[in-house]
């Protein structure tokens, strides 16, 4: 459901640009709004709180006004394979067809005849 | 405080109901199937009809006593099953994360090695061949090290994918950060802000929620001893809940890696370890001294 405060940010910005009132009104849920703001704005710990938040939510959604005070949470995206950085190191002389695909323990792989390091490139994945 | 007690009560019974009572009743009725129908007969409704109206007809039955008493063994009964598919669930979550090498563990462990193995030849062929025109696009790659990765990301060390994935995790922090996530992990949780705790807690119920479905699964499917069909429920159970997990844990595994990428800076800060915000090697080291408090005994003086 989300945490509190982020349901409160919600709740507020409802009241403040979407007219949250009237909706609850239409609800029968004015009593309900009347409490939750009632914890919201008290300075003692709310008793409540989260669970009015779910009563006024579960209101809202029965007269077609759904997701307004609930936090979509996290998935993965359906990406398919994604992008990863791979790169490849290869004969800095193209002369051969030496291909080493870990850069090794000891940094960069080194071309044993012409004693320089193997020419990195990155593909395109 | 009498308000607090009753909305208190109110929370913990519907908790009771959603997570105990309702999947207990639901067992309790295969297994009430189970006892009156067994192989022969395991479909024979009629059968099962006829022997619940014989029971509730009895004259003893129908009294008010006897009803209360009935529903009250009903509701215990069900929590009690409830109870035991927690445990399994328990015991489920701790099998996927075991890095444990004997019996069946040792098997899975060499089969995920071998599979492994295979990707990851094909991986580095699919490299090499890439290599050779590194300016025309190589998609294949991608592709060899998805496949791979739905294996493991690493070299398999656990009976499961599960347990890879929360080790690869672990190791990719420590290998970029040099953090010790283990250690680490009280105080980030402490620093990061509601919205990045209420994200983890519904990624963490989510994977005991569906390791508790496996757990059921295994109960039905120990009732499919005595009634097939209960085998049949349990099979899709576990392979659902083991689908659901899979699913779960690449988000709680996401979102435990985002933490230390966005709030790893932030802990430095919080402990008094001088950063411009970021997290590096360095910093990220000092961390983990300063929270190991010489706990390893090798390096105690």
């Amino acid at each position: 459901m989300g945490g509190v405060r982020d349901r409160i940010e919600r709740l507020c910005v409802a009241l403040a640009e979407l007219d949250l009132g009237e909706a609850a009104a239409d609800a029968g849920a004015q009593p309900l709004l009347d409490r939750i703001l009632t914890q919201v704005r008290s300075d003692r710990a709310p008793m409540t709180l989260e669970h009015d938040l779910d009563l006024l939510q579960e209101a809202l959604a029965r007269i077609g006004v759904d997701g307004l005070l609930n936090v979509t949470r996290y998935r993965r995206l359906p990406v398919s394979n994604g992008h990863p950085v791979v790169y490849a190191w290869l004969c800095p002389l193209d002369r051969c067809s030496r291909v080493e695909t870990v850069r090794g323990a000891n940094g960069e792989p080194v071309c044993g005849v012409a004693d320089t390091p193997l020419k990195k490139v990155r593909l395109k994945t | 405080m009498t308000a607090f007690l009753a909305e208190l009560g109110k929370k913990l019974a519907e908790r009771w109901v959603t997570l105990l009572v309702l999947p207990g009743l639901l067992f309790l009725a295969a297994a009430t199937a189970a006892a009156v129908l067994r192989h022969r007969r395991a479909l024979d409704i009629l059968a099962l009809r006829d022997r619940i109206n014989d029971v509730t007809q009895a004259p003893a039955n129908d009294r008010p006593g006897s009803i209360a008493l009935l529903a009250a063994a009903i509701l215990l009964a069900s929590a009690a099953v409830a109870l035991v598919a927690n445990a399994v669930a328990a015991l489920i979550m701790r099998g996927w994360t075991t890095k444990s090498s004997r019996g069946p563990a040792r098997l899975a462990i060499a089969i995920r090695r071998s599979r492994w193995r295979r990707a990851n030849d094909k991986v580095q062929k699919a490299i090499k061949e890439a290599a050779r025109r590194p300016t025309s696009p190589a998609p294949e790659v991608a592709a060899t090290i998805a496949a791979r990765n739905r294996i493991s990301p690493i070299a398999p060390e656990h009976p499961s994918w599960i347990g890879d994935m929360f080790r690869a995790v672990d190791l990719r922090i420590h290998e970029t950060y040099d953090l010790d996530l283990g250690v680490t992990w009280p105080r980030l949780w402490l620093v990061a802000p509601d919205s990045a705790r209420s994200e983890l807690g519904a990624a963490q119920d989510a994977y005991a929620g569906s390791a508790r479905m496996v757990g059921w699964g295994v109960l039905y499917l120990v009732l499919g001893l005595w009634w097939w069909p209960a085998a049949i429920i349990g099979v899709v159970t576990i392979g659902a809940g083991w689908f659901r997990a899979r699913s779960a844990t690449s988000v709680l595994i996401d979102l435990v890696e985002s933490t230390v990428d966005l709030y790893g800076g932030s802990l430095a800060a919080q402990l008094g370890i001088p950063t411009d915000g970021r997290l590096t090697r360095e910093i990220g080291l000092a961390i983990t001294q300063m929270l190991q408090k010489n706990r390893d005994t090798s390096q105690a003086s």
